[in-house]
């Protein structure tokens, strides 16, 4: 028997047993049902994982109001809008997350020195029919004193901006330029 | 079927000849819709089980929405082929394009006419079915070439060449390898060939049994069976990562269902020769049917042919989605230099064997032996 006709009975057999072994492969799919790792969306949803990055939320009763997460956010996503409230606190009058804009980057939970104040949630199902409705809005709203001049605050209709804003001197302020003005 | 006809009808023969050629032609016309009705609803269901089975391998779910397990789906499917826009190319050669579909789509439901799905159900009982079968299906790869030229397309006219080399190429093993199976019961009548397979407890007496040759026979038979019918691992006639649809690139609608609907068919054909071929037909294993009443045998052989035809086409999606495509050398490679030689050789074998034993095989040999 010559090299050659060794090698054509050689592949031969190669091909057999390769095509047996694939198939070997493949049957144990086939006939046992329940393998199936595809989840029925809507009926079954997958739990995210403890890091996974849903939907931007802010507790906005710890919120100090330091700004530092609209400052950090690379696509002004956050728009935080603050007044001083009798007790000299900062008060988040406007705290608009739009989630069109956002890139879910997390630098603004890195940046939030209050712990829990800002993170992402597990919820990621917040499709809508308008961009309007992706803003979620935390704001505490104006301060409830109708007494106080309008003009020593910012103005409602005021456009809201994001970032460091610096016609506006109570922006921009860090977790300890506010501790030292409380002093 | 026309047997089964003159028993309920009387003896036809006696009346006139108007009156039997109007028996005749609604024999033909009803057995035709009969026929036609279950090969369409065999291809809506084998589109399922494709998908289910691909499903399988690949531990998805596959269709499971419309209706009960997604059983509905071809329904689903169907329709909305039949309310595609019809495009028809404005460079096409629209005679030829127009005509492909049927054509592929009429040689492949031809080829269901001679098949005998049991001891009476049969369309035609043709002296010649095997051989009938071989020339109706190989009107396929003209018709292919006709819808692949005519729709005037780089990739329909390249899967077009491919499908009639690869075909015309397959067709050698095919013959030989059946060959080496008809010469066992030395017909070509599938009925003779399913009552030569007789006894032996139903099994045993198969021909793939019958000697070692014809056991490889199935074997190159199955394999080039699979090229014939253009399907993975032998699909490059429509090779989509290369091709796009191969030589169905611009058909639409229901045009496109037409040569998938053959596909199907073809599958169903290529299966039901090799059931009654090497695995006995509508033979019952294990169960002698001669007591039982003539309606459960009838019905019993009907799915016992049926459910061997089944796990052939089973095999084939099995190998569907297990192996990856071969390239057009190693196909044609795979065709000439190893299947044909093959086959040669197995022909030869085989008629060795039906020489030296005089036509017995194994089983007979074996049980002569310890008989006396």
């Amino acid at each position: 028997m010559t090299e050659n006709s060794k090698g054509y009975f050689k592949k031969m057999l190669d091909a057999v047993k390769s095509v047996f072994t694939g198939l070997g492969v493949t049957i144990g799919y086939g006939v046992s049902p329940g393998r199936e790792v595809t989840q029925q969306y809507p009926e079954v949803k997958r739990e995210p994982y403890d890091r996974f990055r849903g939907k931007l939320f802010v507790d906005i009763n710890i919120c100090t109001g330091c700004t530092a997460c609209a400052r950090i956010c690379p696509v002004d996503a956050i728009v935080l809008k603050t007044v001083r409230d009798e007790n000299k606190k900062l008060r988040p009058v406007v705290f608009d997350i739009d989630n069109a804009r956002c890139i879910y980057c997390g630098l603004c939970v890195e940046a939030c020195p209050v712990d829990n104040c800002l993170y992402f949630r597990k919820e990621y199902e917040f499709s809508s029919y308008s961009k309007d409705e992706l803003i979620s809005h935390f704001g505490l709203g104006e301060l409830p004193q109708p007494d106080k001049p309008a003009a020593d605050r910012p103005s409602p209709d005021m456009p809201a901006q994001a970032g460091p804003a610096k016609d506006q001197p109570v922006q921009g302020k860090t977790d300890e330029t506010r501790k030292e003005e409380g002093k | 079927m026309i047997e089964l006809i003159n028993n309920i009808i009387g003896n036809i023969h006696s009346s006139t000849p108007m009156i039997r050629w109007l028996v005749y032609v609604m024999v033909i016309v009803i057995s035709s819709v009969i026929v036609l009705s279950f090969a369409l609803l065999y291809e809506g269901f084998a589109t399922y089980a494709e998908r289910k089975v691909a499903g399988d391998i690949q531990a998805r779910i596959g269709p499971n929405r419309v209706g009960p397990y997604g059983l509905l789906q071809f329904v689903a499917d169907g329709v909305k082929l039949l309310l595609k826009e019809d495009i028809i190319p404005f460079y096409a050669d629209k005679w030829l394009f127009i005509i492909a579909p049927y054509i592929v789509f009429t040689a492949s439901f031809a080829a269901f006419v001679p098949l005998s799905y049991s001891d009476h159900v049969y369309v035609a009982n043709m002296n010649v079915g095997v051989l009938y079968i071989i020339a109706v299906s190989s009107v396929v790869s003209m018709a292919i070439l006709m819808g692949a030229w005519g729709s005037n397309n780089k990739w329909s006219l390249f899967g077009g060449m491919r499908a009639v080399a690869q075909i015309v190429s397959y067709e050698i093993p095919i013959i030989l390898s059946l060959l080496a199976a008809i010469i066992i019961p030395s017909s070509l009548d599938m009925k003779d060939i399913i009552l030569y397979q007789s006894g032996g407890l139903g099994i045993f007496r198969w021909i793939i049994f019958n000697n070692p040759f014809t056991l490889l026979a199935f074997f190159i038979y199955f394999t080039a069976a699979i090229a014939e019918v253009n399907r993975t691992p032998f699909d490059i006639p429509e090779a989509e990562s290369e091709l796009v649809a191969g030589y169905h690139t611009e058909y639409t609608g229901m045009r496109f269902a037409f040569f998938f609907m053959a596909e199907y068919g073809d599958m169903f054909i290529v299966s039901a020769i090799a059931a009654t071929l090497f695995f006995g037909g509508w033979q019952i294993p294990f169960i002698n049917g001669v007591a039982m009443p003539l309606w459960l045998r009838e019905t019993l052989q009907v799915v016992v042919f049926l459910t061997k035809i089944f796990v052939l086409i089973y095999v084939m999606m099995w190998i569907r989605w297990t192996l990856p495509r071969l390239r057009v050398d190693q196909l044609m490679e795979l065709c000439w230099k190893y299947l044909t030689p093959i086959a040669f050789f197995d022909l030869i074998g085989a008629s060795v064997w039906v020489l030296l034993f005089n036509g017995k095989g194994v089983y007979d040999i074996l049980s002569a032996l310890f008989v006396h």
